[in-house]
């Protein structure tokens, strides 16, 4: 399922889970079918993922990949220690490197605090990365914020990134080539990658950066006309979608 | 022979660096495990557990390095420590 399609069965009424407070693990059919377990590399990433292309400080242009997941670890901090990040940080999120000592950082960062389906993603897209070339590589799983919530709940988000342009390009042969879901993050993806390989392994000016900018606006926000044509598509028998007061909760 | 013992809370980005560095090369890979670093740290530099805990995270602070949790053939998953990337100047999400 892609992030409109999401949008779209939350508008009809389906409730929000809750897998951020139960800390799923993934089904464990997906480890023992390659092809189940390529589909669903391929959804997480269209509903979870992200992809981006940034300047490095040499000039050059690349593209990284993302994916991330949530889990709330209020029950799971030993008790002082939440005690200390409510009365410090209550309301407020932070990044590990704002943390007041070690032993917090060590703890955010041990792997039996992340989600028990991000670090099976990350087994997952590892493994068909390193069946598709051994020398390909892929980044740790950070913990790239802690929020704290007024209620003095503690939430943690993690992420890994893929980041060589070698390990992109396999990811997209492995699981995003031949997918054709149409998903809006799935056809940006494709336009990011037209424009590596446009301008790879070259330095490029201020100028070509800001064409590149301006070529990636419209990739920013899921125009209407597409969302309703693919909720058309989906969902055939509804007529709520040509009531604007329905759409708008789409939007 | 053990090295002249470092005065952890006032190393440079640069020192932070060199020693990093120094025990990454000597594990030899682009990253290590957490703990493994603190024992070398703790060997080497004849460093508290305590005084190694601050260096990594002094390291982390400054954004010099960064820890993160990973797969490390025949160890499995832990924290492990790295030396930071370089930041992008930009990004386009």
């Amino acid at each position: 399922m892609d992030y409109t399609t999401a949008r779209l069965l939350i508008s009809a009424g389906l409730p929000i889970g809750r897998k951020v407070l139960t800390n799923p693990n993934l089904h464990p059919a997906i480890f023992k079918d390659k092809d189940l377990a390529k589909y669903y590399v391929l959804v997480t990433f269209l509903e979870e993922g992200s992809s981006y292309l940034s300047l490095s400080r040499h000039g050059t242009l690349t593209l990284g990949l993302s994916m991330g997941r949530n889990v709330d670890v209020t029950e799971i901090l030993p008790s002082y220690i939440r005690e200390e990040l409510v009365r410090r940080y209550r309301g407020k999120s932070l990044s590990i490197s704002e943390l007041p000592h070690p032993l917090l950082c060590e703890i955010f960062t041990n792997p039996m605090l992340a989600p028990n389906a991000l670090i099976q993603d990350y087994v997952l897209v590892r493994s068909f990365l390193k069946k598709f070339d051994e020398r390909l590589s892929i980044g740790d799983i950070n913990c790239s914020y802690i929020h704290v919530s007024k209620k003095g709940r503690v939430t943690v988000s993690y992420r890994f990134n893929i980041k060589s342009e070698e390990s992109v390009r396999a990811f997209y042969e492995i699981f995003i080539r031949d997918a054709n879901t149409g998903a809006w993050k799935e056809e940006k993806l494709k336009a990011q990658l037209s424009l590596l390989e446009e301008y790879s392994g070259r330095r490029i000016s201020r100028e070509q950066w800001l064409a590149i900018k301006e070529e990636m606006n419209k990739w920013q926000r899921i125009p209407l006309e597409w969302i309703v044509e693919k909720a058309r598509r989906l969902l055939p028998e509804i007529t709520w979608l040509d009531d604007p007061s329905c759409l708008r909760r789409l939007i | 022979m053990k090295r002249a013992k470092l005065d952890v809370d006032s190393l440079s980005d640069d020192e932070l660096r060199e020693v990093i560095s120094d025990a990454l090369r000597r594990y030899g890979g682009d990253c290590m495990p957490l703990r493994e670093f603190v024992d070398f740290l703790r060997r080497e530099y004849g460093l508290s557990r305590e005084e190694a805990s601050r260096l990594w995270f002094r390291a982390v602070k400054r954004k010099v390095a960064s820890v993160g949790i990973a797969l490390v053939e025949g160890v499995g998953l832990c924290t492990v420590i790295r030396l930071a990337e370089e930041e992008p100047v930009d990004v386009i999400y």
